[in-house]
Formats: structure tokens, C-alpha cells, sequence
């Protein structure tokens, strides 16, 4: 069950080993939202609130979508996941350096947040985790790749445009480079375009033959042009780096005229007009077998990379590199070192995870409910840090033990029941047993703070909990062992 | 036996973090906070070790008597019969391993106080034989979850479901004469369909008489009724391998249905005075070419043979090599005039020859095919098309068919199966004078 909107979980997989039960993770989860924008505001900090949150539910978002098959489905979750875990992650080291007792707060809160989030979305396992690293460590590869290779295109378009639009003539050594450039990026396009296109499929099943020797000599007149044109472009080089188009056109009279004529725009538009188009229809052409062939789980999630890839570089980047300056007046290269280390750090806390359930420090199936207790427990004390009321940090510790206690009640559900028996009623028990046991702690301890506070303070009482604390856990485990003893007996 | 949870030892952890970030940071406010957690594992350790077992639980199973196929409800009342409240009981009812569930769910989970019951309630598949119900398991947890003690209680009402293919066919005693699948002659005699006039003759019954010809000419007619006749029938099941497919897991294969199928008609058919012989193809038995095969023959005794056959058909796991000779064997062994009436899913196209090979031989032919092709998937929706294909083709010889669906009762299937009086013996002629065999 969804709370609302389309659900983020595979019903086909919430069976024993699935997520906790619908009823005990509401709970969880109303309690932390309650806990998060309550302390938020009591703290004066409510408006970091939301953009936690919302980073926080894209990352969730970006970890179930990227445990699909389908493209679009992984192409979503690429865009929730390497973005938003990338900001959340940088936004907290941020403020880690820069306030630790709120940085500790914002990042236990937030632990929490992805943890019940995952949980909901059946994606807080190891299993989950990483398939989605993989995938986002992919996509942040070819970000890397499509940035140098936008680079390197863009450049060599606004250097030809440039040229082409100056009102002065180029020098004929110039306009001889021009002219093969052109050529070689017209002949590249024309190639790759070629090769999706469809033109044996089409052709007449009689012409197979031909039309395969056709395709042939085609391809080797392109790669001649090509070889041709690097070839002519070096030569060009050299000669006008040697002198040599100053001896030539002293030599010929009309040559400079002629040589200038290849560096214009209708010459330009022929030489690359064609190759873009084919190059075009090549591409549709691609897309559309694409989008018809049957689902490739593999080849989809490369794709999706992929593509994702090329939208960040186009589509996010400059906008995130125009907010640069914007927050907390950090430098844009500092802003720049958070969008390129972002990632390496958001997966390495996602390595981080996987490494602990495989080395058992974090059960196997109560992940989510173990993140997000210790998550809550992060937040307390950071919360109590940050100068926050002794009954919110009670609040927080009550918190972190019902998120505990409640998730792994409703998962133990699960395995012993499965997902179709209703068993509303027995959660909603243990729920409210479970919070009455908080607010009477919390009542109790709030009392007893205040008797602290009022009557005495310093060391004295610090030592004095500090041993009530440590006595209650050693009398706390042989009272354990006698009960197992009682029932042994 | 009662069991301790260790699911506690984390906040035992948070509790020692609390206290030494606490003392580190000189905060009192923490070293308190501390205590939440052992306040929980306090709760989760102590309250409520104490389980008692006042669980009392009865089954109710309708009907526990029923035919292959059919849909069984299954009712588990859990109640508390102690003093206390039971904070936690998860309840699974033991399904008998060869059954399925089909709707609902045999679990759950609730909180009993004194007095008050839940009940689970869910759908079974039934399937051919005595299925036992163990007794359902009982979880009970403490308030904090931390203790659980598992019961096996005993059970009232019904511990078993009993599936039987003649479960639904009352004894022949109890039937009238209002089945289908009485015979009509070509000659006249006692009935109730207009058959011919002839000339009266004396000592003929008043109500014979054709009052309207009397009235026309003046002279007295006597009305022909159409003869009805007992006939041979041969009922034939099909329990090849590839007729062993099921619908879905636990669910009767084909060839148990068939089985029912048969049973019921056999049942019938007996009961309206005809003669009928069993034959079983696709599995070796004694008889000529390896069919289990039992001659002509009425009354209760050849009722109960015939539904001991179906049975073992059922259970057969051998195969025979020789289907097709079984096919042939039947045209000599089938009494002359008899018609033969197939029960098979027709996953195949071995029953449309054989459909083909008896009607060339003349014999009316009937064929019932249980349906238990899933049309949910692309293959299955292929396989449903060839078994409609496979239909038509035995209907093109002149045979009867019926497509008996999931959602139909049988003894409509049947009702339509075997109510072709009039057109049996133009069955004959497209048989033979179709000229397609």
C-alpha cells in the first residue's frame, strides 16, 4: 500500500522477504516527520527542512527506479538519484565543516529520511543499493565523458562559426584548414549516420547484393575523405607555419581569391549539410528501433546512462553552475568541487552501506529500520549539541527506539504472515503500546531534568547519571540471563 | 516453548553511545537520553514474559465432501478462552501440501482479549483424495515482543477434506427419467415426438387417434410416435501424459476433471437404462492393446467399476506407446451402433484423428473437453486458439462438442453434451457421406 501517488515498491516482491507492513511504517514515518519539522522549528532552521526532505525523497525515489528494467523508468532514476544524492551529500559535508552539531543534526535526520524511504520502496538492501551505485557510477563516468566531448564540439563549432562570420577574408592557409574541417566533420556525420540507417532493410530484396557492395565502396570513399582531409589539414598547417601559402599566392596572382572561396558559408553548408542530415535521420532511426525492440534490461540501463549523461551535461549543469554563487557565498569553485566530488562521496556512503550488511554490522533484511534508528540517534545528539529543549532530545531518543521497535515488528509480521492478511489492528497495538512506553520515558526523564536543572548542576550530576546509566546496564544483563534461565528451567 | 528475541541489543548499543557522547560533551541532557533506550529494552525484556496457551480453535470446511475442481471454504475460528489479554496472536492454518489456496489467505494476525475471536476464512481447489488438515500453528508474543511461545491446539469441526469424483452423483436408484441422452429410432412407437399416421386399428388407444385427418376425410388414424431406445454408449477418457496439465499450482489436472466429467455422465447415462462401457486411453492396463477396458453393461455394479477405473486412470503414472492402436482397438471392441463420447482437454491433436477415425466408421461421437488452458499470457492465449481450432475440427466431422469452461457447471456441460437426440443419426450420414475422413 502506497500512502498516496504511484507506488515506488514491486508488489510482485513484498512477500516474506519484503518490507515491513504498511500500518507499522506509517507509524515510523509520521512520527519522524512529526519529530523533523517540530525540532526544525523549534531550532529556528525550519527552512532547511524542506530541502532535505526533497532531496532526501529523490534519492529513495532514484533507488527504487534504478532497480527496474524498463528505459524510461531507469532514465527517471538517474535523474532523481546522482543529482539529488549528490547535493544532499555535498549540502551536509557543507555544513559538517561548517557547523558540525547542525551538520550532525541535518545528517541524521536525513539517514532517517532515505532510510524509511527505502524501506517503503523495498530498496534498503544491499541487493538494491547496488545496482543503483553501479548505474550511478556509470552515469557520473559518462557526465564526465559527454562534458569533454560537448567541449570539444562546442569549440570547434564556435571556431568555425566564428571564422565563417568575421567580416574580414581568412588568409589562405586558414581557409584551407577551414575548408578541410568542414570536410572531415561533414564526412564523420555522414559515416556514423550511414551506419544506423536502415538501407539494406529497405531496399529491394533484389538489389541485397548490390546494395551491400554500394554500402561498401561507400564506406571506404568516407574513410579515404576522412584520412584525405586530416591529411590535407596537417599538410595545411605545417605549410602555413612554414611560409609556404605566402610563396604560393606571391607566386599565383588569383590564388588567394580561389583559396578564399573555400572558406565561405555556402561551401561550409555543403560540405556539412548533408552529413548532419544523415546524421539526423540516422539518429531518429536509431531511437525509433529503440524504442520498438523488446525490453533489454542490460542494454537499457547503459542506455539510460547514457542518455542521463548527456542531460546533465546539458540540462543541469548550467543550471547548476548559474546558482553557484548563490548559497552561503561559496566560491564557484567550491561549488564546482561539490558537483565533481558530490558523487564520489554519495557513493561512497552507498559503498559504505553495502560493505556493513555484508559484513553483517547492519542486519541483512532490517536495514531500513536499523538506518533509521541510527540515523534518529545521530540527529539526538546532534539536537542536543545545537542547544535543543531536553524534551525534543528525549523526543528524538523516544523516536529513534519506535522507529526500531515498530519497523522490525512490522517486518517480522511479514516474514510470519506474508502481505495479505490483514493485521491492522495487531500493529496498531503494538504501535501504541510502543509510543505509550515513549511518552512515559519521556514525561519521566523531562521531570527528572528538571529537578536536575533546578537543584543541582556541573559535574557532580553529570558523574551521577553517568553512573545510574552504567549501573541499569549491568544489573540489566543478569536480569536477562535469569529470565532465559526461568524459562530454560 | 517459549522463545527470547535478541532484537533489543541495538538500543542497548544507542544507550552506551548516548552515555559516552554525553560524558565526552559534558551533557546531562544526553546521559538522560540515555535511559530511553534502556527503558525499552526493560519494556522489551520484562513486561509480559508469562504466555499462557488459552487458545481454542475449530475449523469448519464446506463442503468436506466434493468433486475434483470444485471451490472449498475453509472457516478458523481462533478464540481466547483465558482471563487475559493476548497482545499478539499470528494464527497459520496448516493447508493440506497437494491443495492451493485460491482466494484469501490461511493467516493472520491480531489481538484477542478474553472471550473474543477472530476467524480466517479462505478458498480452496479441490483436488482427488483425503487431504488432512493438521492443526493450525499458534504464535503468541509477549507485550513487548520479546517472548513467543508456538502451540499446535487442537482443533474442533473437520480435519479433513475428502475429494471424490463421484461425489456429486447420487446412486442410479435415486434418478428419474429426466436426464438426456436417451436414443430416438427411426422406427415409430411409444413416445412423445410426432413420428408417422397409419390406419387405425381396432384396439387402438383413443388418445392415439388424429381427430383432425378424421375430421377431414372421415376416416379414423392412429398417430405414430417416435421410438425412444436405450443405446451403447463408450464413455472414452483421455489420460495421456500431456493430458496431466493444470491450470495453476494445486489445482485438479485435466485428466482429473475429465475423470469427473465421465463419473457423471456415466451415472446418468446408467440411470436412463442404458448400457455403458469404459475405456481409458494413454495409460497401459490389461485390457486389448494396453486399454483399460470395461464391456457394455448397466446397473450399479458397472457403475462402480467404471468410477474404480476413472480413479486409477487418475492416478496412473505409466504411459502407453500404443495410443493409437488404442484408437483402433476401440472400433472393434465398441458394440455395434454405440456412440462414443470423449472426455479429453484436447492439448493435442491425437483425439481429433482419433474423433476422425471413429466417425468414418459411422460411430456418433461426442466430445466434452474440460477447459484448463490460462488465456493470462501470449502462449497461453496461442494454446487456447488451437484448442478452439481443435474443436472446430471434431465438430467439422459431425461430432458433438462441448467446450466445458471453468466457470460452467457441469451438469450443464453435460446437459448440452449429450441433449443431441435428433441430430445423432444425421451425425451418421455427414460421417459418412461428408466424405472429408
Amino acid at each position: 500500500m502506497a500512502l498516496f501517488g504511484p507506488r515506488l515498491d514491486r508488489p510482485s516482491v513484498i512477500g516474506d522477504d519484503g518490507r515491513p507492513r504498511a500500518t507499522s511504517l506509517t507509524v515510523a514515518s509520521v512520527l519522524v516527520a512529526a519529530v523533523f519539522v517540530g525540532a526544525t522549528r523549534q531550532l529556528g532552521v525550519f527552512q532547511v527542512t524542506m530541502g532535505v526532505g526533497t532531496a532526501a525523497g529523490l534519492v529513495t525515489a532514484g533507488l527504487a527506479l534504478l532497480n527496474r528494467d524498463r528505459f524510461t523508468t531507469l532514465f527517471i532514476g538517474q535523474l532523481c538519484f546522482l543529482p539529488a544524492g549528490s547535493a544532499l551529500v555535498a549540502g551536509l559535508a557543507g555544513l559538517l565543516v561548517l557547523g558540525p552539531a547542525y551538520g550532525l543534526f541535518f545528517t541524521g535526520f536525513a539517514i532517517t529520511l532515505v532510510a524509511l524511504g527505502a524501506s517503503w520502496a523495498n530498496a534498503d538492501s544491499a541487493a538494491s543499493v547496488r545496482p543503483a551505485l553501479f548505474q550511478g557510477g556509470l552515469s557520473y563516468l559518462l557526465t564526465l565523458a559527454w562534458v569533454v566531448a560537448v567541449a570539444v564540439i562546442a569549440g570547434v563549432v564556435l571556431f568555425i562559426r566564428e571564422l565563417l562570420l568575421s567580416s574580414s577574408a581568412p588568409s589562405p592557409g586558414l581557409a584551407v584548414v577551414l575548408f578541410v574541417a568542414c570536410l572531415f566533420v561533414g564526412t564523420l556525420c555522414f559515416r556514423l549516420g550511414l551506419r544506423w540507417l536502415p538501407i539494406r532493410q529497405l531496399a529491394p530484396r533484389r538489389l541485397g547484393h548490390s546494395i551491400d557492395d554500394w554500402l561498401v565502396r561507400l564506406r571506404r570513399v568516407t574513410t579515404t575523405l576522412l584520412v584525405f582531409s586530416l591529411a590535407v589539414g596537417v599538410v595545411a598547417l605545417g605549410t602555413a607555419f612554414f611560409g609556404g601559402f605566402s610563396l604560393l599566392t606571391s607566386a599565383v596572382p588569383g590564388v588567394t581569391t580561389l583559396l578564399g572561396l573555400l572558406a565561405t558559408q555556402p561551401v561550409a553548408l555543403l560540405l556539412v549539410g548533408p552529413g548532419l542530415f544523415t546524421l539526423f535521420v540516422g539518429l531518429v532511426a536509431l531511437g525509433l528501433r529503440r524504442l520498438t525492440r523488446p525490453v533489454d534490461a542490460s542494454s537499457n540501463r547503459v542506455l539510460a546512462a547514457f542518455v542521463a549523461g548527456l542531460f546533465f551535461v546539458i540540462g543541469l549543469l548550467p543550471f547548476t553552475l548559474s546558482l553557484a554563487p548563490i548559497p552561503l557565498s561559496i566560491s564557484p569553485v567550491l561549488a564546482i568541487l561539490a558537483v565533481a566530488f558530490g558523487p564520489i562521496g554519495l557513493f561512497l556512503i552507498g559503498g559504505l552501506v553495502v560493505v556493513a550488511e555484508y559484513a553483517t554490522l547492519v542486519p541483512s533484511r532490517a536495514g531500513g529500520p536499523a538506518l533509521g534508528a541510527a540515523g534518529m540517534v545521530l540527529a539526538t545528539v546532534g539536537g542536543t549539541l545545537v542547544g535543543a529543549p531536553s524534551p525534543l532530545v528525549f523526543v528524538m531518543a523516544a523516536v529513534a527506539m519506535i522507529v526500531w521497535d515498530v519497523s522490525t515488528f512490522g517486518l517480522g509480521v511479514t516474514e510470519e504472515l506474508g502481505h495479505l492478511p490483514e493485521t491492522r489492528r495487531l500493529e496498531l497495538f503494538h504501535a501504541l503500546v510502543t509510543v505509550g512506553v515513549g511518552i512515559v520515558t519521556v514525561v519521566g526523564l523531562t521531570a527528572l531534568d528538571y529537578v536536575r536543572t533546578s537543584l543541582a548542576s556541573g559535574v557532580v550530576v553529570v558523574g551521577a547519571a553517568a553512573l545510574a546509566v552504567l549501573g541499569t546496564l549491568l544489573v540489566l544483563a543478569p536480569l536477562k540471563g535469569y529470565l532465559e534461565a526461568e524459562v530454560r528451567d | 516453548m517459549t522463545k527470547f528475541s535478541t532484537r533489543w541489543h541495538g538500543a542497548v548499543a544507542a544507550a552506551v553511545f548516548f552515555a559516552s557522547v554525553g560524558l565526552l560533551a559534558r551533557s546531562g541532557v544526553l546521559l538522560l537520553a540515555a535511559i530511553v533506550p534502556l527503558a525499552y529494552v526493560a519494556y522489551g525484556t520484562v513486561v509480559g514474559t508469562d504466555l499462557p496457551a488459552t487458545v481454542h480453535v475449530s475449523r469448519h470446511v464446506d463442503p468436506d465432501l466434493t468433486p475434483p475442481g470444485t471451490p472449498v471454504r475453509v472457516t478458523l475460528t481462533v478464540r481466547n478462552g483465558g482471563d487475559r489479554t493476548l497482545p499478539d496472536v499470528r494464527v497459520v492454518d496448516s493447508v493440506p501440501e497437494e491443495l492451493s489456496v485460491m482466494r484469501g489467505s490461511p493467516r493472520t494476525g491480531t489481538t484477542l482479549e478474553p472471550g473474543e475471536s477472530t476467524t480466517i476464512e479462505y478458498v480452496l481447489v479441490a483436488r482427488r483424495g483425503v487431504h488432512d488438515f493438521a492443526p493450525p500453528r499458534v504464535r503468541l508474543r509477549s507485550l513487548g515482543g520479546a517472548s513467543v511461545r508456538t502451540v499446535d491446539p487442537a482443533v474442533d469441526g473437520e480435519t479433513a477434506l475428502v475429494c471424490r469424483l463421484d461425489a456429486d452423483a447420487p446412486p442410479i436408484d435415486d434418478q428419474g427419467s429426466q436426464f438426456v441422452g436417451r436414443l430416438t429410432a427411426d422406427d415409430p412407437g411409444e413416445g412423445l415426438t410426432f413420428h408417422s399416421t397409419r390406419e387405425y386399428r381396432r384396439g387402438d388407444d383413443a388418445g392415439r387417434i388424429d381427430w383432425r385427418t378424421y375430421a377431414k376425410t372421415k376416416e379414423l388414424a392412429a398417430i405414430n410416435y417416435e421410438r425412444q431406445v436405450a443405446a451403447s454408449v463408450v464413455v472414452v477418457l483421455d489420460a495421456r501424459p500431456i493430458s496431466r496439465a493444470v491450470p495453476g499450482p494445486g489445482r485438479p489436472t485435466a485428466v482429473e476433471l475429465s475423470a469427473y466429467a465421465a463419473t457423471h455422465a456415466t451415472t446418468d447415462l446408467l440411470g436412463t437404462g442404458h448400457d455403458v462401457a469404459v475405456a481409458v486411453i494413454g495409460a497401459n492396463g490389461a485390457g486389448p492393446s494396453g486399454l483399460h477396458w470395461l464391456p457394455a453393461g448397466g446397473g450399479e455394479t458397472q457403475r462402480r467399476q467404471a468410477v474404480e477405473m476413472f480413479r486409477r486412470a487418475v492416478e496412473a503414472t505409466n504411459q502407453s506407446d500404443s495410443t493409437d492402436r488404442q484408437v483402433t482397438e476401440l472400433l472393434d471392441l465398441a458394440p455395434s451402433g454405440a456412440q462414443l463420447a470423449l472426455f479429453s482437454p484436447l492439448l493435442d491433436d491425437r483425439p481429433v484423428e482419433a474423433i476422425r477415425t471413429w466417425r468414418s466408421q459411422g460411430y456418433p461421437a461426442i466430445v466434452l473437453s474440460p477447459d484448463v488452458v490460462t488465456a493470462n499470457t501470449v502462449s497461453g492465449q496461442f494454446e487456447q486458439v488451437q484448442r478452439y481450432s481443435r474443436l472446430a475440427r471434431c465438430q467439422a466431422t459431425g461430432a458433438q462438442t462441448t467446450d466445458w469452461r471453468r466457470a460452467t457447471p457441469l451438469p450443464i456441460a453435460l446437459d448440452y453434451a449429450f441433449a443431441a437426440d435428433a441430430r445423432l443419426p444425421n451425425q451418421s450420414q455427414v460421417g459418412i457421406q461428408g466424405g472429408t475422413l
